[in-house]
Protein backbone atom coordinates (compact mmCIF):
# COMPACT_ATOMS: atom_id res chain seq x y z
CA UNK A 1 0.00 0.00 0.00
CA UNK A 2 3.05 2.00 0.12
CA UNK A 3 2.69 3.13 -3.77
CA UNK A 4 -1.30 4.39 -2.84
CA UNK A 5 0.27 6.22 0.41
CA UNK A 6 2.44 7.53 -2.09
CA UNK A 7 -0.21 8.86 -4.55
CA UNK A 8 -1.77 10.16 -2.10
CA UNK A 9 0.51 12.29 -0.85
CA UNK A 10 1.23 13.73 -4.47
CA UNK A 11 -2.01 14.87 -4.85
CA UNK A 12 -2.24 16.41 -0.92
CA UNK A 13 0.87 18.27 -2.08
CA UNK A 14 -0.63 19.91 -5.71
CA UNK A 15 -3.65 20.88 -3.38
CA UNK A 16 -4.55 24.49 -1.21
CA UNK A 17 -4.01 24.09 2.03
CA UNK A 18 -7.97 24.26 2.93
CA UNK A 19 -8.34 21.52 0.62
CA UNK A 20 -5.56 18.92 1.24
CA UNK A 21 -7.44 17.03 4.15
CA UNK A 22 -10.57 17.14 3.17
CA UNK A 23 -10.01 15.89 -0.42
CA UNK A 24 -7.22 13.65 0.25
CA UNK A 25 -9.39 11.75 2.59
CA UNK A 26 -12.25 10.72 0.16
CA UNK A 27 -9.53 10.04 -2.41
CA UNK A 28 -8.16 7.75 -0.09
CA UNK A 29 -10.94 5.88 0.89
CA UNK A 30 -12.51 5.62 -2.90
CA UNK A 31 -9.43 3.94 -3.36
CA UNK A 32 -9.09 1.35 -0.03
CA UNK A 33 -12.82 0.50 -1.18
CA UNK A 34 -12.00 0.02 -5.03
CA UNK A 35 -8.94 -2.21 -3.86
CA UNK A 36 -11.05 -4.48 -1.61
CA UNK A 37 -13.31 -5.00 -4.36
CA UNK A 38 -10.93 -5.65 -6.70
CA UNK A 39 -9.93 -8.22 -4.26
CA UNK A 40 -12.78 -9.46 -3.19
CA UNK A 41 -13.29 -10.12 -6.97
CA UNK A 42 -10.36 -11.73 -7.61
CA UNK A 43 -10.10 -13.67 -4.04
CA UNK A 44 -6.43 -12.40 -3.55
CA UNK A 45 -4.43 -9.40 -2.88
CA UNK A 46 -3.75 -6.77 -5.73
CA UNK A 47 0.12 -7.06 -6.73
CA UNK A 48 2.47 -4.08 -7.60
CA UNK A 49 1.53 -4.00 -11.26
CA UNK A 50 -2.09 -4.46 -10.50
CA UNK A 51 -2.32 -1.20 -7.96
CA UNK A 52 0.44 0.66 -10.67
CA UNK A 53 -2.48 0.42 -13.06
CA UNK A 54 -5.30 1.32 -10.77
CA UNK A 55 -3.48 4.41 -10.17
CA UNK A 56 -2.15 5.01 -13.79
CA UNK A 57 -6.19 5.05 -14.24
CA UNK A 58 -6.47 7.70 -11.99
CA UNK A 59 -4.56 9.62 -13.57
CA UNK A 60 -0.72 12.22 -12.34
CA UNK A 61 -1.61 13.91 -9.02
CA UNK A 62 -1.06 16.95 -10.21
CA UNK A 63 -3.80 17.21 -12.70
CA UNK A 64 -6.22 14.88 -10.27
CA UNK A 65 -5.54 18.01 -7.50
CA UNK A 66 -5.69 20.48 -10.31
CA UNK A 67 -9.34 19.33 -11.47
CA UNK A 68 -10.59 20.30 -7.74
CA UNK A 69 -9.12 24.00 -8.90
CA UNK A 70 -11.43 26.86 -10.39
CA UNK A 71 -9.93 28.78 -12.99
CA UNK A 72 -7.31 26.79 -14.93
CA UNK A 73 -6.78 29.00 -17.15
CA UNK A 74 -3.81 32.17 -17.30
CA UNK A 75 -6.42 33.62 -19.92
CA UNK A 76 -9.23 31.86 -20.63
CA UNK A 77 -11.21 31.53 -23.80
CA UNK A 78 -13.55 34.56 -23.65
CA UNK A 79 -10.27 36.77 -22.74
CA UNK A 80 -8.33 35.37 -24.63
CA UNK A 81 -9.05 37.24 -28.40
CA UNK A 82 -8.87 41.00 -26.50
CA UNK A 83 -5.75 39.48 -24.79
CA UNK A 84 -3.87 38.63 -27.85
CA UNK A 85 -4.72 41.46 -29.35
CA UNK A 86 -3.59 43.81 -26.72
CA UNK A 87 -0.17 41.89 -27.24
CA UNK A 88 0.19 42.61 -30.32
CA UNK A 89 -0.36 46.36 -29.93
CA UNK A 90 1.62 46.44 -26.68
CA UNK A 91 4.72 44.13 -28.54
CA UNK A 92 4.41 46.28 -32.05
CA UNK A 93 4.97 49.78 -29.62
CA UNK A 94 7.98 48.04 -27.62
CA UNK A 95 9.56 46.86 -30.87
CA UNK A 96 8.97 50.14 -32.86
CA UNK A 97 10.16 52.21 -30.24
CA UNK A 98 13.30 50.31 -29.44
CA UNK A 99 14.49 50.70 -32.90
CA UNK A 100 13.76 53.88 -33.10
CA UNK A 101 15.80 55.12 -29.54
CA UNK A 102 18.37 52.36 -30.46
CA UNK A 103 19.39 53.48 -33.75
CA UNK A 104 21.51 56.36 -32.39
CA UNK A 105 23.33 54.18 -30.49
CA UNK A 106 24.26 51.51 -32.88
CA UNK A 107 25.65 54.32 -35.47
CA UNK A 108 27.35 56.40 -32.76
CA UNK A 109 28.82 52.88 -30.88
CA UNK A 110 32.53 51.95 -32.09
CA UNK A 111 31.19 48.56 -32.28
CA UNK A 112 28.62 48.48 -34.60
CA UNK A 113 27.47 44.31 -34.39
CA UNK A 114 28.22 44.86 -30.07
CA UNK A 115 25.88 48.04 -29.93
CA UNK A 116 23.28 45.92 -32.53
CA UNK A 117 23.20 42.90 -30.24
CA UNK A 118 23.16 44.90 -27.10
CA UNK A 119 19.89 46.83 -28.25
CA UNK A 120 18.26 43.38 -29.56
CA UNK A 121 18.97 41.80 -26.02
CA UNK A 122 17.27 45.08 -24.49
CA UNK A 123 14.34 45.34 -26.94
CA UNK A 124 13.90 41.59 -25.84
CA UNK A 125 14.37 42.21 -22.56
CA UNK A 126 11.59 44.43 -22.21
CA UNK A 127 9.27 42.45 -24.48
CA UNK A 128 9.26 39.91 -22.10
CA UNK A 129 8.17 42.06 -19.00
CA UNK A 130 5.14 43.71 -21.42
CA UNK A 131 4.22 40.04 -22.33
CA UNK A 132 4.34 39.48 -18.34
CA UNK A 133 2.46 41.91 -17.29
CA UNK A 134 -0.24 42.22 -20.10
CA UNK A 135 -0.91 38.42 -18.94
CA UNK A 136 -1.10 39.30 -15.49
CA UNK A 137 -3.21 41.57 -15.81
CA UNK A 138 -5.35 39.81 -18.22
CA UNK A 139 -5.51 37.18 -16.03
CA UNK A 140 -6.88 38.94 -13.19
CA UNK A 141 -9.67 40.40 -14.78
CA UNK A 142 -10.99 36.97 -15.62
CA UNK A 143 -10.15 35.96 -11.97
CA UNK A 144 -12.19 38.62 -11.19
CA UNK A 145 -14.52 38.35 -13.84
CA UNK A 146 -14.40 42.05 -14.88
CA UNK A 147 -14.04 43.89 -17.88
CA UNK A 148 -15.16 41.78 -20.48
CA UNK A 149 -18.16 43.96 -21.40
CA UNK A 150 -16.16 47.00 -21.50
CA UNK A 151 -13.34 44.98 -23.76
CA UNK A 152 -15.70 43.53 -25.86
CA UNK A 153 -18.28 46.76 -25.95
CA UNK A 154 -19.06 47.42 -30.04
CA UNK A 155 -21.79 48.25 -32.00
CA UNK A 156 -22.98 47.28 -35.51
CA UNK A 157 -23.43 50.94 -36.73
CA UNK A 158 -19.53 51.59 -35.54
CA UNK A 159 -17.75 48.42 -37.43
CA UNK A 160 -15.14 49.47 -39.59
CA UNK A 161 -13.81 47.47 -42.95
CA UNK A 162 -11.54 45.15 -42.62
CA UNK A 163 -10.52 44.53 -46.07
CA UNK A 164 -7.41 42.66 -46.55
CA UNK A 165 -6.88 45.19 -49.09
CA UNK A 166 -6.70 47.62 -45.49
CA UNK A 167 -4.57 45.49 -43.73
CA UNK A 168 -1.20 45.91 -43.18
CA UNK A 169 1.83 43.29 -42.71
CA UNK A 170 3.71 44.39 -39.76
CA UNK A 171 6.89 42.83 -40.60
CA UNK A 172 6.74 45.03 -44.16
CA UNK A 173 6.36 48.03 -41.88
CA UNK A 174 9.43 47.13 -39.26
CA UNK A 175 11.71 46.83 -42.79
CA UNK A 176 10.37 50.10 -44.00
CA UNK A 177 11.20 51.78 -39.97
CA UNK A 178 14.67 50.53 -40.38
CA UNK A 179 15.22 51.81 -44.31
CA UNK A 180 13.51 55.32 -43.22
CA UNK A 181 16.08 55.27 -40.30
CA UNK A 182 19.20 54.23 -42.07
CA UNK A 183 18.61 57.02 -44.82
CA UNK A 184 17.95 59.47 -42.08
CA UNK A 185 20.86 58.62 -39.98
CA UNK A 186 22.90 58.83 -43.46
CA UNK A 187 21.26 62.08 -44.61
CA UNK A 188 22.35 63.71 -40.83
CA UNK A 189 25.67 62.53 -41.25
CA UNK A 190 25.27 59.77 -38.79
CA UNK A 191 26.63 57.68 -40.54
CA UNK A 192 29.06 57.66 -43.77
CA UNK A 193 28.81 55.09 -47.02
CA UNK A 194 32.39 54.41 -48.98
CA UNK A 195 33.06 57.93 -51.04
CA UNK A 196 35.42 56.79 -53.15
CA UNK A 197 35.08 55.11 -56.58
CA UNK A 198 38.01 53.52 -58.27
CA UNK A 199 38.87 54.86 -61.53
CA UNK A 200 41.78 54.47 -63.51
CA UNK A 201 43.60 52.97 -60.51
CA UNK A 202 43.02 56.10 -58.98
CA UNK A 203 40.09 56.45 -56.29
CA UNK A 204 37.75 59.37 -56.36
CA UNK A 205 35.71 61.09 -53.87
CA UNK A 206 32.21 61.23 -54.37
CA UNK A 207 30.16 64.25 -52.93
CA UNK A 208 26.68 65.40 -52.95
CA UNK A 209 26.38 68.74 -54.91
CA UNK A 210 25.59 72.02 -52.72
CA UNK A 211 22.17 71.85 -54.33
CA UNK A 212 21.17 69.35 -52.05
CA UNK A 213 21.31 71.47 -48.68
CA UNK A 214 18.27 73.46 -50.30
CA UNK A 215 16.01 70.39 -49.51
CA UNK A 216 17.91 69.17 -46.40
CA UNK A 217 15.07 70.25 -43.65
CA UNK A 218 12.05 69.26 -45.36
CA UNK A 219 14.24 65.79 -46.49
CA UNK A 220 14.32 65.36 -42.88
CA UNK A 221 10.34 66.49 -42.06
CA UNK A 222 9.18 63.88 -44.66
CA UNK A 223 11.07 61.29 -43.55
CA UNK A 224 10.88 61.68 -39.85
CA UNK A 225 7.28 62.13 -40.40
CA UNK A 226 6.93 58.55 -42.57
CA UNK A 227 8.57 56.74 -39.83
CA UNK A 228 5.66 58.24 -37.34
CA UNK A 229 3.52 57.17 -39.39
CA UNK A 230 5.37 53.75 -40.51
CA UNK A 231 4.97 53.55 -35.88
CA UNK A 232 1.58 53.84 -36.15
CA UNK A 233 0.59 51.68 -38.62
CA UNK A 234 3.16 48.91 -37.06
CA UNK A 235 0.72 49.42 -34.48
CA UNK A 236 -2.55 49.66 -35.84
CA UNK A 237 -1.75 46.82 -38.62
CA UNK A 238 -3.79 48.71 -41.26
CA UNK A 239 -4.94 51.59 -42.72
CA UNK A 240 -7.51 54.30 -41.30
CA UNK A 241 -8.34 57.16 -42.75
CA UNK A 242 -6.01 59.06 -40.68
CA UNK A 243 -3.29 56.78 -41.98
CA UNK A 244 -3.88 57.25 -45.69
CA UNK A 245 -4.54 60.96 -45.60
CA UNK A 246 -1.35 61.06 -44.10
CA UNK A 247 0.78 59.58 -46.34
CA UNK A 248 -1.13 61.07 -49.60
CA UNK A 249 0.28 63.89 -47.98
CA UNK A 250 3.48 63.23 -47.43
CA UNK A 251 3.57 61.31 -51.21
CA UNK A 252 2.36 64.92 -52.75
CA UNK A 253 5.38 67.00 -51.16
CA UNK A 254 7.51 64.06 -51.49
CA UNK A 255 6.99 64.80 -55.30
CA UNK A 256 7.20 68.48 -54.90
CA UNK A 257 10.79 67.50 -53.77
CA UNK A 258 11.74 64.69 -56.30
CA UNK A 259 10.80 67.95 -58.81
CA UNK A 260 13.03 70.14 -57.34
CA UNK A 261 16.06 67.96 -57.14
CA UNK A 262 15.12 67.30 -60.88
CA UNK A 263 15.28 70.57 -61.90
CA UNK A 264 19.00 70.53 -59.97
CA UNK A 265 22.14 70.86 -62.76
CA UNK A 266 24.22 68.62 -60.88
CA UNK A 267 23.74 65.54 -58.16
CA UNK A 268 26.83 64.04 -57.96
CA UNK A 269 30.61 65.94 -58.09
CA UNK A 270 33.46 64.25 -58.04
CA UNK A 271 36.61 66.15 -56.99
CA UNK A 272 37.41 68.92 -59.44
CA UNK A 273 41.62 68.45 -60.03
CA UNK A 274 40.63 64.62 -60.53
CA UNK A 275 38.79 65.20 -63.59
CA UNK A 276 41.37 66.43 -65.98
CA UNK A 277 40.50 63.28 -67.94
CA UNK A 278 37.61 62.98 -70.48
CA UNK A 279 36.91 59.83 -69.03
CA UNK A 280 36.43 60.83 -65.59
CA UNK A 281 33.84 63.64 -66.82
CA UNK A 282 32.15 61.02 -68.74
CA UNK A 283 31.82 59.13 -65.54
CA UNK A 284 30.55 62.09 -63.82
CA UNK A 285 27.76 62.78 -66.20
CA UNK A 286 27.29 58.95 -65.94
CA UNK A 287 26.56 58.81 -61.94
CA UNK A 288 24.35 62.10 -62.24
CA UNK A 289 22.19 59.80 -64.95
CA UNK A 290 22.64 57.35 -62.63
CA UNK A 291 20.79 59.39 -59.58
CA UNK A 292 18.44 61.17 -61.80
CA UNK A 293 17.02 57.38 -63.00
CA UNK A 294 16.71 56.66 -59.17
CA UNK A 295 14.91 59.97 -58.45
CA UNK A 296 12.88 58.61 -61.31
CA UNK A 297 12.02 55.51 -59.80
CA UNK A 298 11.51 57.21 -56.40
CA UNK A 299 8.71 59.43 -58.24
CA UNK A 300 7.25 56.70 -60.08
CA UNK A 301 6.50 54.98 -56.77
CA UNK A 302 5.69 57.88 -54.95
CA UNK A 303 2.93 58.36 -58.15
CA UNK A 304 2.09 54.70 -57.41
CA UNK A 305 1.18 54.64 -53.86
CA UNK A 306 -0.52 58.25 -54.67
CA UNK A 307 -2.97 55.55 -56.85
CA UNK A 308 -3.34 53.18 -54.61
CA UNK A 309 -4.12 55.40 -51.62
CA UNK A 310 -6.64 57.20 -53.15
CA UNK A 311 -8.28 53.54 -53.96
CA UNK A 312 -8.29 52.11 -50.55
CA UNK A 313 -9.45 55.52 -49.36
CA UNK A 314 -13.02 54.88 -50.84
CA UNK A 315 -12.99 51.57 -48.79
CA UNK A 316 -12.60 53.22 -45.33
CA UNK B 1 -35.18 2.39 -39.64
CA UNK B 2 -32.71 1.10 -41.97
CA UNK B 3 -29.59 3.09 -40.59
CA UNK B 4 -26.66 1.10 -39.36
CA UNK B 5 -25.51 2.42 -35.76
CA UNK B 6 -22.07 4.12 -35.90
CA UNK B 7 -20.01 3.03 -32.77
CA UNK B 8 -17.24 4.66 -31.51
CA UNK B 9 -14.86 1.27 -32.53
CA UNK B 10 -15.72 2.50 -36.07
CA UNK B 11 -13.52 5.69 -35.88
CA UNK B 12 -11.69 4.37 -33.03
CA UNK B 13 -9.67 8.14 -33.55
CA UNK B 14 -8.87 11.11 -31.16
CA UNK B 15 -11.51 13.36 -33.12
CA UNK B 16 -13.96 10.79 -31.95
CA UNK B 17 -12.98 10.90 -28.88
CA UNK B 18 -13.39 14.48 -28.05
CA UNK B 19 -16.34 14.65 -29.51
CA UNK B 20 -18.04 11.74 -27.75
CA UNK B 21 -16.42 13.25 -24.07
CA UNK B 22 -18.14 16.75 -25.45
CA UNK B 23 -21.33 15.06 -25.97
CA UNK B 24 -21.40 13.45 -22.36
CA UNK B 25 -19.90 16.16 -20.82
CA UNK B 26 -23.13 17.71 -20.81
CA UNK B 27 -25.45 15.25 -19.49
CA UNK B 28 -22.60 14.01 -16.74
CA UNK B 29 -24.51 17.06 -14.45
CA UNK B 30 -27.94 15.56 -14.98
CA UNK B 31 -26.71 11.69 -14.07
CA UNK B 32 -25.05 12.83 -11.24
CA UNK B 33 -28.03 15.43 -10.23
CA UNK B 34 -30.58 11.99 -10.60
CA UNK B 35 -28.27 9.61 -8.65
CA UNK B 36 -28.44 11.86 -5.69
CA UNK B 37 -31.81 12.03 -5.54
CA UNK B 38 -30.63 9.58 -3.21
CA UNK B 39 -27.22 9.75 -0.95
CA UNK B 40 -24.33 8.46 -1.62
CA UNK B 41 -20.37 8.95 -1.04
CA UNK B 42 -17.87 9.03 -4.02
CA UNK B 43 -17.35 5.81 -4.72
CA UNK B 44 -20.62 4.23 -4.20
CA UNK B 45 -22.11 7.29 -6.50
CA UNK B 46 -19.38 6.28 -9.33
CA UNK B 47 -20.47 2.46 -8.83
CA UNK B 48 -23.74 3.58 -9.05
CA UNK B 49 -23.49 5.23 -12.32
CA UNK B 50 -20.95 2.37 -13.76
CA UNK B 51 -23.66 -0.01 -12.61
CA UNK B 52 -26.33 1.99 -15.21
CA UNK B 53 -24.09 2.25 -17.64
CA UNK B 54 -22.36 5.47 -17.89
CA UNK B 55 -18.39 5.62 -17.20
CA UNK B 56 -16.72 8.48 -15.59
CA UNK B 57 -13.67 8.37 -13.63
CA UNK B 58 -13.03 9.63 -9.81
CA UNK B 59 -10.65 12.33 -12.13
CA UNK B 60 -14.03 13.85 -13.28
CA UNK B 61 -16.81 13.10 -10.99
CA UNK B 62 -15.47 14.13 -7.96
CA UNK B 63 -14.26 17.30 -8.43
CA UNK B 64 -17.81 17.69 -10.46
CA UNK B 65 -19.68 16.90 -7.21
CA UNK B 66 -17.55 19.35 -5.00
CA UNK B 67 -18.36 22.20 -7.61
CA UNK B 68 -22.16 20.62 -7.52
CA UNK B 69 -21.83 21.46 -3.35
CA UNK B 70 -20.26 25.04 -3.83
CA UNK B 71 -22.99 25.66 -6.34
CA UNK B 72 -25.65 24.76 -3.37
CA UNK B 73 -26.97 21.90 -5.23
CA UNK B 74 -26.00 19.24 -2.95
CA UNK B 75 -25.25 18.73 0.65
CA UNK B 76 -22.74 16.86 2.23
CA UNK B 77 -21.89 15.36 5.54
CA UNK B 78 -18.89 13.01 7.12
CA UNK B 79 -19.85 10.03 8.73
CA UNK B 80 -18.43 7.17 9.41
CA UNK B 81 -19.36 3.78 7.86
CA UNK B 82 -17.70 0.04 8.04
CA UNK B 83 -14.80 1.78 10.06
CA UNK B 84 -14.65 3.86 7.52
CA UNK B 85 -15.23 7.67 7.12
CA UNK B 86 -17.06 8.83 4.02
CA UNK B 87 -18.50 12.07 2.60
CA UNK B 88 -22.12 11.50 1.85
CA UNK B 89 -23.85 13.28 -0.82
CA UNK B 90 -27.67 14.13 -1.57
CA UNK B 91 -29.57 16.66 -3.19
CA UNK B 92 -29.93 20.01 -1.80
CA UNK B 93 -33.76 21.60 -2.27
CA UNK B 94 -31.54 23.89 -4.90
CA UNK B 95 -30.91 21.06 -6.42
CA UNK B 96 -33.84 19.02 -6.63
CA UNK B 97 -35.63 22.27 -8.42
CA UNK B 98 -32.68 22.24 -10.61
CA UNK B 99 -32.93 18.44 -11.15
CA UNK B 100 -36.58 18.74 -12.07
CA UNK B 101 -35.88 21.90 -14.90
CA UNK B 102 -32.53 20.10 -16.29
CA UNK B 103 -35.02 17.09 -16.81
CA UNK B 104 -37.66 18.83 -18.53
CA UNK B 105 -34.81 20.45 -20.73
CA UNK B 106 -33.38 17.46 -21.11
CA UNK B 107 -36.50 15.67 -22.57
CA UNK B 108 -37.22 18.59 -24.73
CA UNK B 109 -33.92 18.70 -26.20
CA UNK B 110 -34.22 14.68 -26.83
CA UNK B 111 -37.50 15.57 -28.60
CA UNK B 112 -36.08 17.59 -30.63
CA UNK B 113 -32.60 16.01 -31.35
CA UNK B 114 -35.05 12.68 -32.39
CA UNK B 115 -36.78 14.71 -34.89
CA UNK B 116 -33.42 16.04 -36.36
CA UNK B 117 -31.91 12.70 -36.41
CA UNK B 118 -35.07 10.78 -37.48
Amino acid sequence: MKMIENYISNVKHYLPDDMKEDITEELANSLYEQIEDKQQELGRKLNQREQSQLLKNMGHPMRIAAAYLPNQELVSKDYFPAYKRALEYALAIVIGISILTALPHIFTDRSVIGSLFSALFNALDTVLYVFAWITIVFYLLQKWQVGLDSIYAWSPENLKSKSSKLSINRFEMLFEIVIYSLFLSWWNDLVSWPSDILFENNLLPVSLSSEWQSIWLIVNIVVAASIILNVYKLIIAGWSKISLITDIALNLVSLGIIIQIALFDQYIVLQADKLTDINAVELESMLNSVVYSIIGFIALVCIWELYSNLNKIKQT
Amino acid sequence: MGKTMTTSDDYPNEHYQKLKNELRRGVLILAVLAELSEEHYGYSLRKNLMAKGLEIDEGTLYPLIRRLEKQQLLTSEWREENNRKKRFYTLSDIGRQTLDALTDEWRNVETTLNTILS
